[in-house]
């Protein structure tokens, strides 16, 4: 893929050449889509190409022809401009991943600006958002990305000259672009992009050459709400590709707050770019993500700047709040830009749930404390024209309201004071706490009655239908996530995760019965704290061998539902699971036939060969009315012989194979001269002497192996070699030393091995192109590998520059070997 | 002199064959490829080719096929393989024997005298005799210890088909073409039914053959001796 930071700096120029030098290297390269009408010198460069037939996308733009390109096959296909949109739904990229699928090379080039995450960069650079975006993860999925640069003078220049688009083609907005500022800018978003990737190669490489011993990872999570959260996710994008961190979305869901369309895009947008997307719960955005971030254990939190409402200048922002609370993790407050309608990235610290909200709380004791006075001096300005009972119903409204707005508790309260007023103000004698109508005494008495019951009735009302809102978003939240997840490649981990962080749990796993008892399938969290016999077990599966332990046992019944709910999530996960587990299986025990099927064809055809020559020869020997002469006799005996040196290392082959694949290798590592095992390498192979150069000098340091099978992995390596050189050629073994181990190299001059057949030469009874060679049974060089890496030794294939195959084996250095690098 | 066409990708077979025929008197002409093979028959016919069928690039298969294109001369085919599918079509495809690898000189001398016999055949010998039955070609009778054996007139066909070969390997498929018709090419139960009879009625102990040979899957030969 060929990267450029503007139209005109030569990609198309590069993919082009490189399509000329494989055609003149004999591959078969066609020319699939090249954007280039006008630019004449373009198609001067490549007057020998094939030029595949197009078709026209609706926008009367030529695409790839597919079925044709499929009928025709050729080996590598050249396709410009690979972000282009053929139309709404679907890209160029699309078509090339298709192509690619069906085993086509391809060839192509990429702007910086049509890159997802550049989006909103360019869009500052430039002044508009670039009309066409390629998802991240194609371009990074390219096997080679390869910068085509050029200073922004030189580009002006050519766009001067006309060689970038025909004049009539530049428009205002395209001059824009070919400014030196912008052009400078783009180049250096470009340079940086890629210096990106090129640090997460390498950090690949050593990683992967660190036998998998991965540091910790950075987390990144970003949380998300209502609009203009798309920016927030590719800045944070681009802090997870920079750090090569997770990337970690979140979102908070409150009761009776319905997530809209935005947050459904941008999930979209974040699960595009690489990222996760979970959902918690939380009365209190701050305190949420906080516990979140400290559950997830992230090492960056990307939040949006909220401008202030107006309206409420006390609110604390989120981020101060979060930064209060959160401890060692980076927070990062992004711009966001405000929209139209006051929409903010992430709600306003409010609360709301399960508990009742304090600000409601504060509202009722206040209509308690101030209301009931000012009804009550209300009615004694019309106390001639209110009897006590009515003055009580007044009451009783009143004592509703608070006890529905701050509980069971604020309504007793209510209910005692307007007794008290009442009695006070109403009942006569008036100002006075004895009360000596008996009939007001039964009103009042009546009065405090029913005011109890239904401050009580009015509360656990108000109770149960926000814990439904609760479990309704809880349920949500769970039937979302759960939808991410479908077509996951295995959902139960993510699925009991999500389930964790939603109910805010600190662990959740699910247990299967074996036959030795409850044992954990999958487990999230803290595992210490789980006991299927004890806490909270939910059966998941009808035949209760699966079961969902959650640590907790505080669970409201709702909440008990929604998990059951859930329940069948997880059996489903932990089925596909297992029939995933089936499936590999079966393809193992294919494998392991295909392998027998192999041994027997080697066993049946190798073995006979040197046993037919015995055959042949002995029988004949035996025959005594044939006359041979002496030359002949001792020809037949020589072939017998060397028959049965034949047979006998093949089974030598063949056990070595099965020791190495049981592991049953006796292995003595001990400090060898490197070229005194060459040399005896080298000594069984006949031909060995004429074609073979060895430069493995005596001043190298001794390396720690094995000597025999060293011996016989450097014999096999050179015998495959030979095996594989033209005649007249020579295979070279070298050695030498770097840093603290020594390379052995085995060059030869052959045809090489293709990037793709690699690893599967190493298999056993492999022969590329089933070429019947006298080395044995195909398992030299099988077995070259099995003994290099049981001596902690590696074994690589390279090139060799021109033609031909480099293998090399990275030796230790021996401990006990104290001559220094200048040795 | 016999001139004979060895066509084997191993050199170390090619050597053995070489010298054995050489020491049996016959003119021994060497190729390593079927490619090479078909250039050296077109250039110098040969009396017969020793085939093997596992050749590296021209299957031992097309070899046949090519060679069969101009010529009748008579194909031996040495194969490694167990599997009758091969040998069946390369029988097939035209070769007259085959020899499985590995194979003892006798034997392969046998196949070889018996082939190139029935190709430069001696005047036709009106009867063959064994040391149990005769059989007479011209009066269409068999004769077992001076008595005239009954043998139904498919039996008789499919005696004087065998016996008019000895030595060879005569493939199911031409038995049942010869004798019933092309269509009945599949019918392979009818010959076993056949060759049951016809051994009850003339091997000395028909558990046992040892004139009318069986090679399972693949046809039956007649060892006069």
């Amino acid at each position: 893929m060929y990267l450029g930071a503007a139209p005109g700096v030569g990609k198309s120029h590069a993919m082009i050449e490189e399509g000329v030098r494989r055609a003149a290297r004999g591959a078969d390269v066609v020319i699939g889509i090249l954007d280039v009408t006008g630019r004449a010198s373009i198609e001067a460069l490549a007057p020998g190409l094939e030029r595949a037939p197009t078709v026209d996308g609706p926008a009367g733009i030529p695409e790839l022809d597919m079925t044709s390109l499929r009928k025709r096959r050729p080996r590598v296909v050249l396709v410009d401009n690979l972000a282009h949109h053929i139309d709404a739904h679907s890209g160029r990229w699309e078509s090339v991943e298709q192509l690619l699928a069906d085993g086509i090379d391809v060839i192509t080039t990429v702007n910086i600006s049509n890159l997802e995450s550049m989006g909103d960069l360019v869009a500052g650079i430039v002044g508009s958002a670039p009309a066409e975006s390629i998802p991240d993860s194609v371009v990074r999925a390219a096997d080679q990305i390869e910068l085509v640069d050029m200073s922004p003078e030189a580009l002006r220049r050519r766009l001067a000259h006309g060689h970038v688009y025909p004049p009539d083609r530049v428009d205002a907005a395209l001059a824009n672009v070919f400014r030196a500022e912008v052009l400078g800018k783009l180049r250096q978003l470009t340079l940086l992009w890629l210096a990106d990737r090129v640090e997460e190669q390498i950090e690949r490489q050593l990683t992967s050459d660190a036998d998998d011993t991965r540091g910790v990872r950075e987390r990144i999570v970003v949380a998300l709400g209502g609009q203009g959260g798309d920016r927030l996710v590719r800045r944070a994008a681009r802090i997870a590709g920079r750090t090569g961190g997770h990337l970690v979305g979140v979102h908070v869901v409150s009761p009776g707050r319905a997530p809209g369309r935005e947050l459904e895009r941008q999930r979209g947008l974040l699960v595009g770019l690489g990222g996760v997307y979970r959902e918690i719960l939380g009365d209190n955005v701050a305190e949420a993500l906080a516990e979140f971030a400290r559950v997830e254990q992230a090492t960056q939190l990307v939040i949006g700047a909220i401008p202030r409402h107006t309206g409420e200048p006390s609110s604390v922002s989120v981020a101060d709040e979060l930064i209060d609370r959160i401890g060692s993790v980076d927070v990062h407050i992004v711009g966001t830009e405000p929209t139209g309608n006051q929409s903010e990235t992430l709600p306003k610290t409010h609360t709301a749930g399960a508990v009742r909200p304090a600000r409601v709380r504060a509202a009722a004791w206040a209509l308690c404390i101030l209301g009931l006075p000012l009804l009550t001096a209300m009615l004694v300005t019309v106390r001639r024209h209110v009897s006590v009972g009515s003055a009580l119903m007044f009451d009783l409204c009143l004592v509703m309201a608070v006890a529905a707005l701050g509980g069971l508790r604020a309504g007793l309260v209510a209910s005692v004071g307007a007794f008290g007023l009442t009695n006070w103000f109403f009942t006569p004698p008036l100002h006075n706490i004895t009360v000596t109508d008996a009939q007001n005494v039964v009103a009042l008495s009546v009065f405090v009655l029913v005011t109890v019951v239904v401050s009580f009735l009015v509360d656990r009302a108000a109770r149960r239908s926000r814990e439904a809102a609760a479990a309704r978003a809880e349920a949500a939240a769970l039937a979302r996530s759960a939808a991410t997840l479908v077509g996951a490649h295995d959902p139960l981990p993510d699925l009991l995760e999500q389930l964790r962080a939603t109910f805010g749990l600190a662990s959740a796993s699910v247990f299967e019965l074996t036959g030795e008892g409850w044992w954990p399938t999958q487990v999230s969290g803290h595992p210490e704290l789980l006991d299927p016999a004890d806490g909270t077990s939910i059966d998941i599966s009808a035949d209760g061998k699966l079961r969902l332990v959650v640590s907790t046992n505080v669970l409201r019944p709702e909440q008990l539902e929604v998990l059951r709910a859930f329940a069948d999530q997880l059996a489903m996960a932990v089925e596909a699971r297992r029939l995933r587990v089936d499936a590999a299986n079966a393809d193992l025990l294919t494998e392991a036939n295909a392998l027998r099927a192999a041994l027997l064809q080697a066993v049946s055809h190798d073995f006979r060969t040197p046993l037919a020559t015995i055959k042949a020869s002995a029988s004949g020997l035996l025959h005594t009315d044939a006359a041979f002469s002496e030359s002949d006799r001792r020809q037949l005996l020589v072939d017998i012989d060397d028959a049965a040196d034949r047979l006998d290392r093949m089974v030598r082959d063949l056990l070595d194979m099965s020791r190495l694949q049981v592991g049953a290798l006796d292995l003595s590592l001990r400090s060898v001269a490197l070229e005194e095992v060459v040399a005896a390498a080298l000594a069984g192979q006949p031909t060995a002497q004429d074609r073979v150069e060895v430069d493995v000098p005596e001043s190298l340091p001794t390396v720690l192996a094995d000597a025999a099978l060293l011996e016989r992995a450097v014999a096999n390596l050179v015998s495959n070699a030979i095996a594989w050189s033209p005649e007249g050629t020579a295979v070279k073994v070298q050695a030498g030393r770097i840093g603290n181990s020594i390379d052995l190299r085995i060059v030869d001059r052959g045809p090489g091995i293709p990037q793709d057949d690699r690893e599967r030469i190493f298999l056993p009874f492999q022969r590329l192109g089933d070429r019947s060679n006298d080395a044995g049974v195909g398992l030299g060089l099988a077995i070259a590998r099995g003994f290099i890496e049981a001596m902690g030794a590696r074994l690589s294939l390279d090139d060799t520059p021109g033609s031909g195959l480099t293998m090399t084996i990275r030796l230790q250095i021996a401990d006990d070997d104290h001559s220094g690098p200048e040795s | 002199m016999t001139r004979i066409l060895v066509v084997d990708d191993e050199i170390q077979i090619r050597r053995a064959l070489d010298i054995n025929l050489r020491a049996h008197g016959y003119d021994v002409v060497l190729a390593a490829t079927g490619e090479e093979a078909l250039t050296e028959a077109a250039a110098n016919t040969p009396d017969l080719v020793l085939l093997d069928l596992g050749l590296a690039s021209l299957d031992g298969i097309d070899v046949i096929r090519g060679l069969r294109g101009w010529t009748s001369i008579p194909i031996i085919v040495l194969s490694a393989r167990d599997g009758d599918a091969s040998k069946v079509v390369a029988l097939d495809a035209g070769a007259d024997d085959y020899v499985t690898k590995p194979f003892s000189i006798n034997e392969l001398l046998a196949r070889l005298r018996a082939t190139l016999r029935r190709h430069h055949p001696a005047p036709e010998e009106p009867v063959v005799e064994t040391a149990h039955f005769c059989v007479d070609m011209v009066n269409k009778r068999v004769t077992r210890n001076d008595e005239s054996v009954h043998l139904t007139p498919t039996e008789w066909e499919i005696v004087e088909r065998l016996a008019r070969n000895p030595g060879r390997l005569v493939t199911q498929r031409q038995l049942l073409q010869d004798v019933w018709g092309p269509q009945y090419e599949s019918e392979t139960n009818y010959l076993r039914v056949h060759l049951a009879a016809i051994r009850r009625k003339l091997e000395p102990d028909p558990g046992q053959p040892r004139y009318f040979i069986t090679e399972p899957g693949i046809g039956y030969r007649f060892e006069p001796s």
